[in-house]
C-alpha cells in the first residue's frame, strides 16, 4: 500500500516512541523484579527470624519445663527411693497409691494452670513409671521397656556436655519414629552425687508446635520447613520437602543453634513477584495509553503542519496547460511551504508569460507568411517565360528562388541539417554571383561527415546576407567569401570569411552586448527581433537557443580584411572565452 | 484511522466493565451458597444438670461443660436445682425433654428416683450420662466417674495413717447412706486396713458418721467425735462441703486434731496454709470433669460410642478416654486419679478452684 506523507511521520514516530517506550519498560521491570527479589528475600529473612525465634521458645518451654521437673528434690527423692525396686516387669506406682499420687500432683501442678504441655513423664530403667496430662496409650507403655529407657539413659550421660546450655542439663530432643510427638529428656539425678535415678519426658504433639508457631501468617505461597538436629523433617506434615523443585523456590535458612534444628523457608519464585506484577500491568497500561495518546496527537499535528505541503501537491497536480492558476495555496502559516508557494507562482508566472509569447510567435510566424503558392506559380510564370525567350538564365534564377523560398517557408525545423543550409547558402550565393557576376566569388568546402549535422534553419543566410549587407558596401570588388566545414580536434566547426570591411572592436563589443541583453530578455525583445531584422544577432540568438551550450561562435578579423564568423560545437569545457 | 482507534477504546472500556459485573456476581452467588449451609447445619444442644446450682464444686463443673462445649461448637445449657432436690432435678429433666436437646449429663441427686424421667430422655434419642454421683445404670448409658473409687477410698486411709505416724485413731464423716461414690469410698477404705493388718496394726478405725453433705449436720457431727472420742487424732471427710465444716470446727475449738479427705482447694487453702490443721488433702479437677461429660455427650450424640465396654472416644485436651465396666453393672469412663494437695501447690490451685 503506497502511502502518503502524513502516514509515513505518524507511522516513523510511532514506531520510535514504541520503541522507546518498550525500551523504558523492559528496564523498569528489570529493576522492579530486582527490588522487589531484593524485598521479598528481606521479608523473608525476617520472617524467619520471626519463627525461628518461636520454635526456639517452643523448644526452651519444653526444656525449662523438663528442667524444673527434674531438678525438683521431690521427684529426685522419689525416684532415688524406689531404684531398689528393680522388677522390670512391676510399676511400682501401679501398686503405691499415695506416692503415684504424689507424683502425678507434682508433675501435673508444674504443668498448671495453663497446660501447655501435652504430657509429663517420668520413669525408670525398671519400668517404674508415672505421668501427668494427657494419658498414655497402651501401646506407648509398652514401648517404654527396659531396654529404651537404659539406653535415654546412657544417652543422656555420654552426651553430657554436647547439648549443654551453661550451667544446665543435658537434654535429648527427638521425634518418635511413627508417631506425631516430640519428646524432651532430661536426666532425674542428684547432680553431685552423679547418680543417675531416672528419666523427665517432656513431650508435645507436633500438631500443638504447629498451632503454636502460626505457620498460617505465611502467604500461601511459602512454606516453612523444620528439621530436627538429625535432619528428619518435623515440619510441615502433608509435604516433602525432598518432593520440592528447588530450582522453582527461592529459600532462606537458619539454624536454631541450641537445639541443632533447621528451618527452611520455601517461596515460590514466581509469587514474590506478584505484588509487584499488579504494577507492572499499570504500567503497561499507562504506557499503552501513553502512545495512544501521543500518537494521536502526533497524528493531529502532523496533518495540521503538513495540511499546506499536501494541498501544494494537490494543485501542482491540477497544472495543465490550459488552466494555469495564479496562485496555488492559501495558507502562508508556514515559512518554507510560503517560500516554495512564492517560488512556484512566480516559475508559474514565468510560464504564462513565455507561453503567451510563443502564442505570438506562432501567431507571428504564420502571419507573416504569405501564401507561397503564389509566389512560386509567379515564378513559374516567369520561368516559363524566359524560357520561350530563349533565356535559360531567368530559369535558372527562378528556380534557385523558389527552392530559397521553399527552403526558407517550410515550417518543420528539426529536420535540418547542415547539408541542407549549405545547398540553401550555395542557392543565394549563385543568385548574388549571377547579381554581381565577376565582383563576386565563392568558394564551399565542406567536410561529408558534416553534412548530417542538426542546426537550426536560416543559420548560414543570414551570416552571408550579412556580409553583403554591411561587409561589402564599403569595399570596392572583387568579393570573395569562402565557407568551410571541417573536424579540428574533434569538433566540428563552419567557418565563413569574407574579405569586407570587417568588424571594429566597438562592433564586436556591441555585437556582444546585443547578443547578451537579447538572449537575457528574449520575451520583451521579441518583438524587435523581426524575421530578417538584425540578422546576426538573430543569427546567433537562434543558434544559442538551438544549440544551447553545445555552441560557442567566435568572430574575428580576417587577413589582410574583412571578418571570419566561426560556429563551433562546444568543446564541453564550458569556456565561453575561447580562443577564437 | 482515528475513528478505528475511539472504537478500540471503547471496546476496551466495555470488556472491562462486563469482567468486573462477572466477578462480583460470582461472588455475590458464593456468599449466598455459604450463608444458606450455614442454615442447614444445626447447633448440637448439651444439657448439665448439677446437683445443686449454688455449690462451688459443681459450678465449676458447669464452668468446664461449657468450655468444652465451645470448643466443639455445641450450645450449652446448665440447670441445678436450688437445695439438692431429686424431684426438681425430674422437673429440669422433663423441661430439657420438652426443649428437645440432644443430650443431658447429669450429678444426680438421688440414684434411682431419676429413672423414669432420664428412661423417657432416652426413648426420645436423647444421650444421658451421668457423672460425679451416678444414676443407676438403666438411667444412663455411660457414667463418668471422676476417680477409681478404690484408688481414692486407699488412698485417703494411707494418706491419713501416714499423717498419724501409723498410730492412732481415725474418724470417718461421710454423707449420706444413699451416696453412691461416698459409699464406695468408705468400702475401699476398710478393704484397705483389712488388706495389709500389718500397716494399719497400730490404727483404730471408728464407724463413719453422716453429716448428710449438709454444713450445720457436719459440725454437729464433728463436735460429737471429737467430745466422744478424746484421743482421736485425725478426721477424714470425703465431702467438699463436709471439709470445710470439719476444718472450721477444728479451728473453733482450737482443737489439734487434724483432718483430710476431698476438698476443695480455695476452700481447704487455709487450713493448710496457716491453720495446719491438714497436712494434704485430695481431689480432682471438676471443671476437667464437666469437660469429659461434654466431650462423652459429643461422642454419644455422634454416635463415635454407645456407653459400651471398650468404647472409646477423644476427650480434647485430656486426651483418650476408655469405657469400663464400673461397680454398678453399667459402665464408666474415669477421668483420672485424684490430686494431692499440699504446701507446695496449694497457693496454685486455691486460685482454680
Amino acid at each position: 500500500m503506497k502511502m502518503d506523507f502524513t502516514r509515513k511521520l505518524v507511522l516513523s514516530y510511532t514506531i520510535v516512541i514504541f520503541i522507546f517506550i518498550l525500551v523504558l519498560l523492559g528496564v523498569a521491570y528489570q529493576y522492579i523484579v530486582g527490588v522487589s527479589e531484593q524485598t521479598a528475600a528481606i521479608n523473608q529473612s525476617q520472617l524467619l527470624q520471626k519463627i525461628s525465634s518461636q520454635v526456639e521458645s517452643y523448644l526452651d518451654e519444653m526444656y525449662n519445663m523438663g528442667l524444673m521437673v527434674a531438678t525438683d528434690t521431690r521427684v529426685i527423692n522419689m525416684f532415688s527411693n524406689i531404684q531398689k525396686d528393680q522388677d522390670p516387669d512391676h510399676n511400682y506406682f501401679d501398686s503405691n497409691i499415695m506416692d503415684s499420687i504424689d507424683i502425678a500432683s507434682i508433675l501435673s501442678s508444674h504443668n498448671a494452670p495453663d497446660y501447655h504441655i501435652w504430657r509429663i513423664s517420668a520413669y525408670n530403667q525398671y519400668g517404674d513409671y508415672v505421668c501427668a496430662g494427657v494419658d498414655m496409650e497402651n501401646q506407648d507403655k509398652n514401648a517404654l521397656n527396659k531396654k529404651l529407657v537404659e539406653f535415654f539413659m546412657s544417652e543422656l550421660r555420654a552426651q553430657e556436655g554436647m547439648y549443654q546450655r551453661g550451667n544446665d542439663k543435658t537434654f535429648l530432643l527427638f521425634l518418635p519414629e511413627e508417631s506425631d510427638t516430640m519428646s524432651m529428656l532430661l536426666l532425674i539425678s542428684n547432680y553431685y552425687a552423679d547418680e543417675v535415678y531416672g528419666v523427665v519426658e517432656i513431650q508435645q504433639t507436633v500438631e500443638k508446635f504447629q498451632e503454636f508457631i502460626a505457620l498460617e501468617q505465611l502467604q500461601e505461597t511459602a512454606t516453612v520447613y523444620l528439621f530436627d538436629g538429625d535432619m528428619k523433617q518435623v515440619l510441615p506434615r502433608d509435604k516433602d520437602f525432598q518432593d520440592l523443585n528447588q530450582s522453582n523456590y527461592y529459600m532462606t535458612t537458619k539454624e536454631i543453634n541450641t537445639y541443632g534444628w533447621n528451618l527452611v523457608l520455601v517461596s515460590d519464585r514466581a509469587s514474590m513477584t506478584r505484588p509487584y506484577q499488579g504494577i507492572l500491568g499499570y504500567m503497561i497500561l499507562f504506557s499503552i495509553i501513553i502512545v495512544i495518546s501521543l500518537v494521536a496527537v502526533i497524528y493531529i499535528i502532523t496533518k495540521r503542519m503538513t495540511a499546506p505541503l499536501t494541498a501544494l501537491s494537490k494543485s501542482v497536480k491540477r497544472i495543465t496547460l490550459d488552466n494555469v492558476p495564479s496562485e496555488l495555496v492559501q495558507d502562508d502559516s508556514v515559512d518554507e511551504v510560503r517560500e516554495l508557494n512564492l517560488a512556484f507562482t512566480a516559475m508559474l508566472e514565468r510560464l504564462t508569460k513565455s507561453m503567451a509569447y510563443e502564442k505570438r510567435a506562432y501567431l507571428l510566424a504564420l502571419q507573416s507568411q504569405m501564401d507561397p503558392h503564389f509566389l512560386y506559380n509567379i515564378l513559374s510564370i516567369i520561368s516559363g517565360m524566359g524560357l520561350e525567350s530563349g533565356n535559360r538564365d531567368i530559369a535558372d534564377i527562378c528556380s534557385k528562388l523558389s527552392a530559397m523560398m521553399r527552403y526558407n517557408a517550410s515550417l518543420d525545423n528539426s529536420n535540418v541539417t547542415l547539408g541542407d543550409e549549405l545547398k540553401n547558402a550555395k542557392n543565394y550565393l549563385e543568385l548574388m554571383k549571377i547579381r554581381f557576376e565577376d565582383h563576386f566569388s565563392y568558394t564551399i568546402q565542406l567536410n561529408e561527415d558534416l553534412k548530417l549535422i542538426k542546426v537550426p534553419k536560416q543559420v548560414l543566410q543570414p551570416i552571408l546576407e550579412n556580409c553583403f549587407e554591411h561587409g561589402f558596401k564599403s569595399v570596392p570588388p572583387p568579393w570573395r567569401i569562402e565557407i568551410k566545414g571541417d573536424i579540428f580536434e574533434d569538433r566540428w566547426y563552419v567557418s565563413i570569411s569574407d574579405d569586407g570591411i570587417g568588424f571594429g572592436s566597438e562592433d564586436l563589443d556591441e555585437l556582444d552586448r546585443k547578443v547578451e541583453e537579447y538572449s537575457a530578455n528574449i520575451p520583451e525583445n521579441y518583438q524587435e527581433l523581426k524575421i530578417g531584422g538584425l540578422g546576426l544577432v538573430n543569427t546567433i540568438l537562434r543558434l544559442k537557443l538551438f544549440l544551447g551550450e553545445g555552441m560557442e561562435y567566435c568572430i574575428k578579423p580576417n587577413i589582410p580584411r574583412g571578418t571570419v564568423i566561426i560556429l563551433r560545437e562546444d568543446d564541453k569545457d564550458h569556456d565561453k572565452n575561447f580562443n577564437c | 484511522m482515528f475513528n478505528q482507534w475511539r472504537l478500540l477504546l471503547l471496546l476496551l472500556l466495555c470488556g472491562t466493565i462486563l469482567i468486573s459485573c462477572a466477578d462480583n456476581s460470582s461472588q455475590q452467588e458464593s456468599q449466598t451458597e455459604s450463608a444458606v449451609s450455614d442454615l442447614q447445619a444445626k447447633t448440637p444442644v448439651y444439657a448439665l444438670v448439677t446437683k445443686d446450682k449454688d455449690n462451688p464444686y459443681m459450678q465449676k463443673m458447669e464452668e468446664g461443660f461449657k468450655s468444652a462445649c465451645a470448643e466443639l461448637g455445641a450450645e450449652a445449657i446448665c440447670l441445678g436445682p436450688s437445695d439438692y432436690s431429686a424431684q426438681e432435678q425430674i422437673d429440669l429433666v422433663e423441661h430439657l425433654i420438652d426443649l428437645n436437646v440432644d443430650t443431658v449429663a447429669i450429678a444426680v441427686n438421688d440414684a434411682d428416683v431419676l429413672q423414669e424421667a432420664l428412661q423417657k430422655a432416652m426413648e426420645k434419642g436423647i444421650g444421658v450420662v451421668s457423672l460425679d454421683s451416678a444414676a443407676n445404670a438403666e438411667s444412663r448409658m455411660l457414667h463418668i466417674q471422676q476417680a477409681d473409687p478404690e484408688k481414692v477410698g486407699r488412698v485417703l486411709i494411707q494418706a491419713a495413717a501416714h499423717m498419724i505416724d501409723n498410730q492412732g485413731t481415725i474418724g470417718v464423716i461421710t454423707t449420706t447412706g444413699q451416696a453412691t461414690n461416698q459409699n464406695l469410698w468408705i468400702e475401699w477404705l476398710k478393704q484397705e486396713v483389712e488388706d495389709y493388718p500389718e500397716k494399719y496394726k497400730d490404727i483404730r478405725l471408728l464407724s463413719e458418721v453422716y453429716g448428710n453433705d449438709d454444713y450445720e449436720m457436719t459440725v454437729i457431727q464433728t463436735l460429737y467425735l471429737l467430745n466422744e472420742y478424746p484421743d482421736l487424732d485425725i478426721i477424714i471427710t470425703p465431702s467438699v462441703v463436709s471439709m470445710a465444716a470439719v476444718g472450721h470446727t477444728l479451728r473453733e475449738q482450737n482443737s489439734k486434731v487434724l483432718f483430710t479427705g476431698l476438698g476443695l482447694p480455695s476452700e481447704i487453702a487455709d487450713y493448710i496454709e496457716f491453720d495446719k490443721s491438714c497436712p494434704w488433702f485430695y481431689l480432682w479437677n471438676p471443671i476437667d470433669l464437666g469437660y469429659l461429660s461434654a466431650y462423652a455427650s459429643y461422642a454419644l450424640d455422634g454416635g463415635e460410642i454407645a456407653g459400651e465396654v471398650g468404647d472409646s472416644f477423644m476427650a480434647g485436651s485430656l486426651g483418650r478416654r476408655v469405657v469400663v465396666p464400673s461397680s454398678d453393672g453399667g459402665t464408666e469412663a474415669l477421668l483420672g486419679d485424684p490430686m494431692k494437695f499440699d504446701k507446695d501447690n496449694i497457693a496454685l490451685w486455691r486460685i482454680v478452684y
